[in-house]
């Protein structure tokens, strides 16, 4: 965190993306490096994957387990090997239901950060037209404002205003919506998803993403992906946060700032 | 509802529609007494933010509100298509003054779309639904809660 804070202010914009995502990452694969062959089984430092391995004595579920959380094969040998075939695996803590299978999502801009929404979850995609959302009454910020989807008005909320932490925001992202390029759907078209621009459809196993097991903050944070340099996106987690408020929002200089007060 | 007509399981409601900015807001036609063109506002000292100050109406004080401010919308210069609205709640009389008044709409229920709740700003609460009205958005303002709010309530007791 300390090299997070030493480039706020300095960086450019692409630069200051890089280090709000690595610091994204950087959050999920700290436990990972626990997990390493190398590394000793610290019970502390591996509470992501570990705590099924302990509580469930059968070998297929030990076995699964252990394939999931760390690609080491440890002393488990062949007949755990044979055990992977078991069908429904129980997931591990973190992986949300539509994850249990190899799924699909799509990747979409939102100011130069890649978030991906899962296809299971995903509603549909509209082109962004300023004319087409109608501003609503209040103070809130990130709400656009309402916009026709399939025969209904839907609430579409500013992405970028709610993924990003708002000294990162002020910095990278302007007022003017000529920005946003399209809008995501979710939860059955009930909320819209302004963002920069949509991207490739990827395929991902639910072992290549790396789970957020806790989600005290940033609750619409299923995990991130490094290959694909994305964060995935709870589409449940976001709706409810959009209906709530963003009370458990990212941000740490808010948070201070309230504090202060 | 007075104004309600029915026709069928599909009343009809009459809303007074009027312009702040690009949007066009709809209120209960029961609750306008009437409106005024825009007049002489006296500045009352110490009021609400959004209180622009006090008319004389025919002998009674009537507080008038910016609409725009109240709703968190720019503020903008009254001009000749400024109106004030007066509207009428269990005695309370309020001044609304808006860019323009349009006309009275009839809106079937069925055209009336629920507006969801989005985050936790109260002025969404006063958003009672919204109606597609020739390719526009008509925004229906809930003036019973509008009226029940402390500040409003507030403001405009005397």
């Amino acid at each position: 965190m300390s090299d997070d804070k030493r480039h706020h202010g300095v960086v450019d914009q692409k630069d200051a993306l890089s280090v709000y995502f690595e610091a994204l990452l950087r959050e999920e694969v700290q436990p990972e490096a626990d997990t390493r062959p190398h590394a000793e089984p610290e019970p502390e430092t591996v509470p992501l994957m570990m705590p099924p391995v302990i509580a469930v004595p059968t070998i297929p579920q030990v076995e699964q387990v252990i394939e999931q959380a760390v690609e080491t094969p440890v002393e488990v040998g062949q007949q755990l090997e044979q055990e992977t075939r078991v069908p429904t695996p129980a997931l591990p803590e973190g992986v949300p239901d539509w994850a249990a299978l190899p799924f699909q999502a799509l990747l979409f801009k939102v100011s130069g950060l890649t978030l991906a929404v899962p296809l299971a979850e995903l509603s549909g995609v509209q082109e962004w037209h300023d004319s087409a959302v109608t501003p609503m009454l209040g103070r809130i910020e990130w709400y656009l404002g309402l916009m026709e989807y399939r025969g209904r008005q839907v609430p579409v909320v500013d992405t970028a205003q709610l993924v990003l932490p708002p000294d990162r925001f002020a910095s990278l992202v302007t007022e003017d919506k000529e920005r946003l390029g399209h809008v995501v759907f979710i939860q059955d078209g009930t909320w819209g998803l302004a963002c920069d621009s949509v991207e490739d459809v990827i395929s991902l196993n639910h072992d290549e993403v790396k789970w957020r097991s806790s989600r005290s903050k940033r609750r619409w944070l299923a995990g991130t992906v490094l290959e694909h340099m994305c964060a995935i996106i709870d589409p449940p987690a976001f709706a409810d946060m959009l209906r709530t408020g963003i009370a458990d929002l990212p941000d740490e200089p808010s948070e201070a700032a309230e504090t202060e007060h | 509802m007075e104004e309600q007509e029915n026709t069928g399981h599909d009343p009809i409601t009459e809303w007074v529609t009027y312009r702040l900015g690009d949007e066009k807001y709809g209120i209960n036609v029961a609750m306008v007494r009437e409106v005024l063109k825009s007049t002489e506002i006296a500045p009352v000292p110490g009021a609400p933010y959004y209180v622009l100050g006090i008319i004389n109406l025919r002998g009674n004080v009537v507080t008038v509100i910016d609409t725009r401010t109240r709703f968190a919308l720019p503020p903008r210069e009254p001009d000749d298509a400024t109106r004030i609205v007066i509207i009428e709640r269990e005695g309370q009389v309020v001044g609304m003054m808006v860019d323009s008044v349009s006309e009275v709409a009839n809106l079937r229920e069925s055209e009336i779309e629920f507006a969801p709740n989005v985050g936790n700003d109260e002025s969404a609460r006063y958003i009672q639904g919204v109606s597609n009205q020739d390719d526009e958005l008509l925004i229906l303002i809930d003036l019973e809660k509008l009226f029940t709010s402390e500040e409003l309530t507030g403001s405009a007791a005397h």
